[in-house]
Order: structure tokens, then C-alpha cells, then sequence
């Protein structure tokens, strides 16, 4: 169980760094990076809590997946943000 | 286990290319922000191989910090509002 979880999440997150990398405008590598980084990030960490030995380490692990999906979506928002009102960032051509 | 950690060594190898290459100082702080939770994982993986708590806690602040560190960038590279009304 704990394996297949993390098989999975380490699929997902290699998915958003393929289109990280590939993709040609920020707002497309914005959805790619936020979509699959949080999503196979908070796969893993499940996976990992199967395999955490006490309740001290499966508490942490909890809070930590708590704070990624508080702080996850808030990044991309902010960046997508500041790329709109930025007048002199470069606006690329698809 | 050594090959889930493996592979995230990979990706953050691979994440590292839109930090160098980025055309705008946008992408960079994305492809930190991916680096940055993929470096979670790993002190996660770590903690439970050697058994270590501690890094469970190390986690938690560095989340929470490379959020602050994001919002920090972004307003310091924010257009400054005066030269537009100038």
C-alpha cells in the first residue's frame, strides 16, 4: 500500500516537472508545476505515513500535508499575479 | 525505499533546468518553488529511513518558510508604484 502510494506520487510529481520543463508560457508551467507538485507531494507523504513507526512522526507527517495544501495553491496565485501587473516582464510569444 | 529518493534526486535535477534557462524572474521562483517541495519529500523519506523526528520538524518550518521566502521575492521584485503615477 505504502509502496503503491508512493509509485504513484513519484509518477505524478515527474509529470509536472516534464511539463515544468516542456511547456512554453508561464501560465501553462504555472498549472503544470501546481497541479502535479501538490497532488504527488501529498501522495507521497500518505504513502509515507503507512510507513511511519509512531504516532508522533504520522502527527507531523499529517501537519506537514496540512501546510502544502494551505501554502500550494497560494504560490502560483501570487506569481500569476505578479506576472499580470508586471509591465515590463517580457511577454512571450506561444 | 532508496529508489523513491533516487528519483526525486532525479527530478530535482531535472527541475534545476527552469531555473537556469527561466526568461522571466517568474519562472524561476516556480521552478524554486517545485525544487522546494520536492526537498520536503526528501527530509520526509529521510526521517522515517533513519528513524530521525526531528526532520519531520525541519519539514514543517521549511514549508511555511518557502512560502514567506516567495511572498518576500515577489513584493521585492513588485514594479514600483510611483513611477507610474509619475
Amino acid at each position: 500500500m505504502s509502496t503503491l502510494l508512493i509509485a504513484i506520487g513519484l509518477v505524478i510529481i515527474g509529470f509536472g516537472v516534464l511539463g515544468t520543463i516542456i511547456l512554453p508560457d508561464i501560465f501553462l508551467r504555472l498549472h503544470a508545476s501546481t497541479k502535479c507538485g501538490v497532488t504527488g507531494t501529498v501522495t507521497i507523504l500518505l504513502g509515507l505515513i503507512f510507513q511511519s513507526g509512531s504516532v508522533a512522526m504520522a502527527f507531523r507527517l499529517l501537519l506537514i500535508i496540512v501546510f502544502v495544501f494551505w501554502v500550494g495553491p497560494l504560490i502560483p496565485h501570487i506569481l500569476g499575479v505578479a506576472y499580470l501587473k508586471d509591465q515590463d516582464a517580457p511577454k512571450e510569444e506561444p | 525505499m532508496s529508489w523513491a529518493i533516487y528519483t526525486l534526486y532525479l527530478f530535482m535535477a531535472a527541475s534545476l533546468y527552469r531555473l537556469v534557462r527561466g526568461p522571466t524572474v517568474y519562472d524561476r521562483l516556480l521552478a524554486f518553488n517545485l525544487v522546494s517541495a520536492q526537498l520536503i519529500l526528501l527530509m520526509c523519506f529521510h526521517a522515517i529511513r533513519h528513524d530521525r523526528s526531528y526532520y519531520l520538524d525541519v519539514a514543517m518550518i521549511y514549508t511555511l518558510l518557502s512560502f514567506a521566502e516567495t511572498i518576500a521575492f515577489v513584493r521585492f521584485y513588485r514594479p514600483n508604484p510611483r513611477r507610474e503615477s509619475a
